[in-house]
């Protein structure tokens, strides 16, 4: 059977694959070794933290999303990976300063997110339920904590409520209608 | 055209240097080629280009890419010595419409067919299939680029990029330039989707190739190639100047024309409400040998087949086109195991255009499963009535209905699940079953025609499907201009599967040609 050759070589080998394939056999590895090695030398569970942090290198650098990539979701992702470690480590290893120091990174980062936002307000208005949805469970959080936890350092908090709801109003002010078609779009069934 | 050259295989750095030097050459031709024109048209020229700004409020730099497209195809030509007044019709701004203009608002919820193939791609994988096109000429890119600029906003369903919802992705539409690229790459190679307004298909050209790729997720079959036609259409019409006098029925659409609702439309909720439904899990199918190539697909092969005798040779044997190929397919798939208890089952791809006229350009298709054992696998004339036998019952309007009910039903059960526990569900049953419970695809398009004078500018048509995931073949068939092609891509490079079909028709007295890439192991 004779071939004719009628596409050009290809130049470009598909690396993220083969990358991925390396890669995740030490990642495997190192999983399942930290809790094991854990559960031989006890208490704290430090494994945990290890445990999030090999999924946030994962995540972010060998396997990232496939759909839905853009300056305001890898910050917002950033963040969120960012305090889920800190709680951990709160939790688990040095307890006490988690209450305060996460709503300072929360309202740091939403000052970064609402920049990043209202630089680019016409590509970005396409991306906003990222922003949206750290802007929200902030609020809520920050909302929550103050009116349930009374030994807590309040300042952090105010300030990050009051900065996402008026970041809040702020994107409903400036999209209007285009706020309502986000939030159709991303509840849609 | 360098700006259209395949930029992601250039580092970074050296890319935006190219891309300025590219730039600055491309200002010279231009300036050079205003001088060469005169005061009175150049002028012309520049009023011509300065409609740009009202019919184009993309970002500045998509903007200018947008100005130097048309430069570039005003220069081109010039060269072809076609003149000014000529040139400036054919690229009338007109057929911008008011489409760049307008900020994207418009966004899609995904077809009932197509909602699985985000939730199951991954890294490398990707549900990819592509429609070519073969010219009698070498492709002007510069012209290819302005028919896609003209092109595209005919189809909003397609200026999309996907986005992630709650519940679901959905399609959002996503104002740019579109670009077409050079083709550097093996075919279906998964396409890159996550940026913000990344479209969803990609258009590339290599030599007198017009390739157009699709992420299933956008359309069909049927669909893409109303988009391939169209563009081919368009394309030929900046070329020649000759205007097709085409009508929907061609299935060619009028780049100028608004679209409609129709085209746009979720279709399955009109299947017939069936008290049956079918499901979609089998048995394990046999796969064919050979190790699975690391880089998918590492081979695709066009088998260019004589249609007349194609259907000559069905005929004789008593069976449609299809079930002949099937046929062949199915002892080619025994030449090609080890295997010796077990089923075979090749999975047919069904247009449910055919029961509910449609328009459609979304997913309007479902499937069958041809299945044999391969104890009853023996040459073309034993499997041939149970093939043909199987085809009619399971290809029937009402198995396809039940299937088309069974993934409403799905779509339905699950549609207040977050899409954050479908999606890593979906990837692990996907994962765990993939394309397992068959062995093989055969997705006929059918017979493809191109109204004349662009009939005699098109010389063969290509429909490639994308890499299977286990299976170690797949084929497509499309039929264009008394030719037949049969494509075949290869995911290992054992060649028993490739080589028995081609045995199988010679010795059936059909004339086979076979083109396609080399074999590739990366």
């Amino acid at each position: 059977m004779k071939v004719e050759i009628v596409y050009p070589s290809p130049t470009r080998p598909p690396r993220r694959v083969r990358v991925i394939a390396c890669a995740k056999w030490p990642f495997l590895a190192t999983a399942y070794a930290c809790p094991l090695i854990n559960v031989a030398t006890g208490w704290p569970a430090w494994s945990l933290v290890v445990l999030w942090g090999l999924w946030v290198v994962w995540s972010s650098t060998f396997s990232p999303q496939l759909i839905g990539i853009n300056r305001i979701s890898q910050c917002v992702k950033f963040v969120t990976d960012i305090v889920v470690a800190l709680v951990l480590i709160d939790l688990l290893l040095a307890p006490g300063w988690a209450a305060t120091v996460v709503p300072i990174v929360c309202f740091s980062s939403l000052v970064v997110v609402a920049v990043l936002f209202f630089t680019d307000l016409d590509r970005q208005r396409l991306n906003i339920m990222p922003m949206l949805a750290l802007t929200v469970l902030c609020l809520i959080s920050a909302g929550t904590i103050l009116a349930a936890w009374r030994n807590v350092t309040r300042w952090p908090l105010i300030v990050l409520a009051a900065l996402a709801g008026a970041l809040l109003i702020a994107t409903l002010v400036v999209l209007r209608r285009d706020f309502l078609r986000a939030l159709r779009k991303f509840f849609d069934i | 055209m360098d700006d259209v050259t395949d930029v992601t295989t250039v580092p970074a750095r050296r890319r935006d240097k190219c891309h300025r030097l590219t730039l600055a050459g491309h200002d010279c031709v231009f300036e050079a080629y205003l001088e060469r024109l005169g005061s009175g048209d150049a002028a012309t020229v520049g009023s011509f280009l300065a409609e740009l700004d009202q019919r184009c409020l993309l970002p500045r730099s998509q903007k200018d890419e947008m100005r130097r497209d048309f430069e570039r195809a005003l220069v081109w030509y010039d060269h072809a010595g076609v003149a000014l007044t000529e040139a400036l019709t054919r690229l009338a701004m007109t057929n911008l419409g008011g489409f760049y203009a307008r900020p994207s608002q418009a966004w899609y919820r995904l077809d009932d067919a197509a909602k699985i193939y985000p939730l199951s791609m991954r890294h490398g994988r990707m549900e990819v299939f592509r429609l070519a096109a073969r010219l009698t000429s070498p492709v002007v890119p510069e012209l290819l680029q302005m028919a896609l600029t003209f092109t595209v906003k005919r189809f909003p369903t397609f200026a999309t990029s996907v986005k992630k919802g709650m519940f679901w992705h959905y399609l959002d539409a996503a104002k740019r330039r579109h670009v077409i690229s050079p083709e550097t790459d093996l075919p279906c190679q998964p396409l890159k989707i996550a940026g913000s307004s990344a479209p969803p298909f990609r258009v590339a050209w290599y030599r007198d190739r017009i390739s157009v790729e699709y992420f299933h997720v956008l359309t069909d079959g049927a669909g893409g190639m109303v988009f391939l036609k169209t563009l081919v259409a368009e394309y030929l019409r900046l070329l020649t100047g000759a205007d097709p006098a085409s009508t929907p029925d061609d299935g060619i659409l009028d780049v100028n024309a608004a679209a409609s609702a129709q085209e746009a439309a979720n279709e399955f909720p009109r299947a017939e409400k069936t008290e049956l439904t079918s499901g979609f899990i089998d048995k394990r199918a046999t796969q064919m040998g050979g190790h699975l190539s690391r880089i998918k697909p590492c081979r695709v092969l066009h088998f260019r087949i004589d249609a007349e005798q194609l259907r000559a040779v069905a005929r004789r044997r008593n069976a449609t086109v299809t079930a002949y190929l099937l046929a062949c397919m199915f002892v080619a798939g025994r030449a090609a195991t080890d295997e010796l208890t077990g089923e075979h089952s090749i999975q047919v791809p069904v247009d449910m255009r055919k029961f509910y006229p449609s328009r459609t350009l979304r997913n309007f298709s479902m499937y069958c499963g041809v299945r044999l054992g391969l104890d009853q696998i023996g040459d073309l004339d034993t499997v041939l009535p149970a093939i043909s036998d199987q085809l009619t019952r399971k290809a029937s309007k009402s198995a396809m209905s039940q299937m088309l009910n069974s993934t409403l039903r799905i779509v339905t059960t699950t549609r207040w699940v977050p899409l954050f526990i479908k999606a890593p569900v979906a990837r692990l049953i996907y994962g765990f079953l993939g394309d397992s419970i068959f062995s093989n695809t055969l997705s006929n398009l059918g017979v493809v025609t191109f109204p004349e004078p662009l009939a005699s500018q098109v010389a063969v048509l290509d429909f490639v499907l994308g890499a299977p995931q286990t299976n170690r073949a797949s084929c497509a068939l499309v039929t264009y201009g008394g030719t037949a092609t049969l494509s075949i891509t290869k995911v290992t490079l054992d060649p028993s599967f490739e080589e028995t079909v081609h045995a199988l028709l010679t010795a059936d007295g059909i004339d086979v040609t076979v083109e396609g890439t080399a074999p590739h192991e990366g």
